[in-house]
């Protein structure tokens, strides 16, 4: 068994950590409004065991254990400690990525649930990032085939050995390692928002859309871009038509931008299973005149370009690194930051983007495992912004998800719509009733 | 199992569903068993309301105590402090006390604002030697203030209103509240029922709700007047 594995050469997993550079701000701005979750789910051929996912899980946070930890208040910062139980595994819910009961889930960052033949993982944002929880849900997987149909499945590429003990390059800051003495200017001017009638508390709309991959890989290839690049440019052109729509002729002149997260470990040799991402705002400035698609297409482009290169990306984060050691914010006592960072948050969270729009990539499974999952799928909880985009492909599907904190399926109609019109095979999904 | 096609929005839906997540057409369910992409359970968010109560006092409490100890070592007793724990008290009324409850209800809500308030004005006259106007000035300025807000809120609240309606009800009672206002400060200055400034208050608001209300009632001058504002 794995636990009888000892690696002399390995560390000891610190029973406590301070949060990473990006986490800080999400215990203070956690709220009803923006829960700051997100969940990865998989869809296998069968229905699950529950009991054989238990014992998947507890396999897994032996080997991950940067996944174990309780939230704790410091003095001056918030703080994970690391926690032996074993997580509850959740029926599942219909209105995800809402709310997290940490009394009733054992103080853990996570909670698993299963429907029918789907398990899902929602993360709190403080203890990993898309890529993090991705590796995360393809190794509890990866175990849960191993026991439930006694199969050897191959480790790699994000998916980890429960044998092996683990590294501390996996649960590092990477932010700190790093940040340079540099900094950029967040200030950019503020983008359009999108209105709608607000829902209760706790009431999210999920719509999945979902596609053929080479028909969108194919349609991407013929306005000379990425799937990336389309989808963006798709999503900023649903809420352009939306603003246009509007009858006020101010917000008509609002730039329309969408937040792109970038994953760090792409252009930074890590390893790490915390948060180590960084993100992009951009869009179109109405003001200039209308856009068609492929106009929308080249700046998404070009603005990628400028923004993703080592330099800039450093420079970004390094920003948030060296607001971190600001002696004032250092010295600071919990309970004076906790409300300013909250304030801060509420101010400029998302004021700088219409939406976000989070694409994890091609899912890559070795074949052991692949031939037992149908499909995966990733979503992001709302947060000030009334909607959200989450995007994954598996096979040849790829599956988007919107969420929408408002009454109206705005963007979604917009969206799908286009893409429809586009000629691309749309197979829609939802939790409404 | 076969998936619906909803011809309104051009799109295939899954067989899970039974209503369009974009245009809302409903379809009927292929069976029970197969029923959602979701099971029909939902997560209860619990109110964190007294939370936001007990973060608030916390905020306010700590320039309090500063406050406190600047003035104390300033003079060696209470001076102006008074005024900033009177102030931070009318703000953790107005703001934080209706957070301690599930269903505040607004008139008793507005109730403890006033009497906050006017506990206020009568710390103030404390300190400054004479409470003598606290009763016939400052109590009524208060709760006509309180009268107004409820007002306020309950137009708001009318769903079936229109903007331009519920603009033209708010401009009105503003009016007649300046002239409320003027009507207490003469009683309060002369011993009489002074007109004053409030009338000219009071009509221009008069004018320009009756204005707003008959723009409303014409539809084609206010798609005019919408077109012309918007160019």
């Amino acid at each position: 068994m794995h636990s009888n594995i000892i690696d002399k050469n390995a560390q000891p997993f610190p029973s406590s950590m301070p949060l990473d550079n990006a986490a800080k701000i999400y215990p203070a701005a956690r709220g009803r409004r923006s829960p700051s979750l997100f969940r990865l789910s998989m869809e296998l051929t069968e229905n699950i065991d529950k009991e054989v996912l238990s014992r998947a899980l507890d396999r897994t946070l032996k080997r991950m254990p940067s996944f174990s930890q309780h939230l704790k208040r410091g003095f001056f910062w918030y703080r994970l400690e690391h926690n032996t139980e074993l997580p509850l595994i959740f029926d599942e819910i219909r209105n995800p990525c809402v709310y997290f009961n940490e009394k009733a889930n054992k103080g853990f960052q996570f909670r698993v649930s299963c429907y029918k033949n789907r398990i899902a993982v929602d993360f709190f944002h403080v203890i990993t990032d898309g890529t993090g929880g991705m590796s995360f849900l393809k190794t509890l997987v990866a175990e849960y085939i191993s026991l439930k149909y006694d199969i050897v499945v191959p480790r790699g590429n994000g998916i980890l050995d429960c044998t092996e003990t683990p590294q501390r390059s996996e649960y590092e800051d990477s932010f700190l390692k790093y940040a340079k003495p540099m900094s950029v200017s967040r200030l950019e001017p503020s983008a359009y928002h999108i209105r709608g009638t607000r829902e209760q508390y706790g009431v999210i709309h999920i719509t999945t859309g979902i596609m053929p991959l080479d028909e969108i890989s194919a349609k991407a290839k013929e306005y000379g871009a990425t799937i990336n690049e389309l989808l963006t440019a798709v999503l900023i052109l649903s809420i352009y038509n939306i603003q246009q729509k509007e009858g006020l002729p101010f917000r008509k002149n609002q730039p329309v931008k969408v937040s792109i997260p970038i994953n760090l470990r792409k252009h930074f040799p890590s390893h790490t299973l915390r948060n180590f991402t960084t993100y992009a705002n951009l869009g179109i400035n109405p003001a200039l005149g209308s856009f068609t698609i492929e106009e929308i297409i080249a700046v998404i482009r070009h603005g990628l370009a400028l923004e993703t290169n080592k330099k800039m990306l450093t420079a970004k984060f390094s920003t948030n690194v060296a607001a971190e050691k600001n002696i004032l914010i250092k010295m600071a006592p919990l309970f004076i930051k906790d409300p300013v960072l909250k304030l801060y948050y509420i101010m400029n969270g998302d004021r700088y983007n219409s939406s976000t729009l989070s694409n994890l990539g091609l899912v890559r499974l070795p074949e052991e495992m692949e031939r037992y999952v149908e499909r995966v799928s990733f979503m992001l909880g709302a947060g000030m912004n009334p909607v959200f985009c989450a995007c994954v492909s598996f096979g040849n599907k790829l599956c988007l998800n919107i969420a929408r904190t408002i009454a109206e399926p705005l963007v979604e109609r917009q969206f799908f719509t286009l893409f429809s019109a586009m000629g691309i095979h749309i197979q829609l999904e939802s939790n409404g009733r | 199992m076969k998936n619906t096609y909803c011809s309104n929005c051009n799109i295939e839906l899954s067989h899970t569903e039974t209503v369009c997540p974009l245009c809302g057409t409903r379809f009927e369910a292929e069976s029970a068993e197969n029923f959602g992409a979701y099971p029909s359970n939902v997560e209860q968010v619990p109110l964190t309301r007294r939370h936001v109560a007990l973060k608030g006092l916390i905020v306010l409490l700590f320039p309090a105590f500063c406050c406190f100890a600047v003035d104390f070592m300033e003079h060696g007793f209470l001076t102006w402090v008074l005024y900033i724990w009177g102030a931070e008290t009318c703000l953790f009324t107005y703001a934080f006390l209706p957070k301690l409850f599930a269903r505040p209800k607004l008139s008793l809500c507005l109730a403890a604002d006033c009497a906050v308030t006017t506990g206020y004005l009568f710390l103030i006259g404390l300190i400054d030697g004479s409470t003598a106007w606290v009763l016939p000035l400052g109590f009524p300025i208060t709760l006509l203030a309180g009268f107004m807000a409820y007002s306020f809120i309950e137009i708001l609240r009318i769903k079936k209103l229109s903007q331009l309606f519920k603009s033209a009800a708010l401009i009105c009672t503003a009016g007649f509240y300046a002239m409320a206002v003027q009507l207490v400060i003469g009683v309060f200055k002369d011993g009489a029922l002074v007109v004053g400034w409030g009338l000219p208050v009071l009509l221009p608001s008069l004018f320009v709700s009756l204005m707003l209300f008959y723009i409303e009632s014409d539809s084609e001058l206010k798609e005019r007047i919408r077109r012309a504002v918007s160019l």
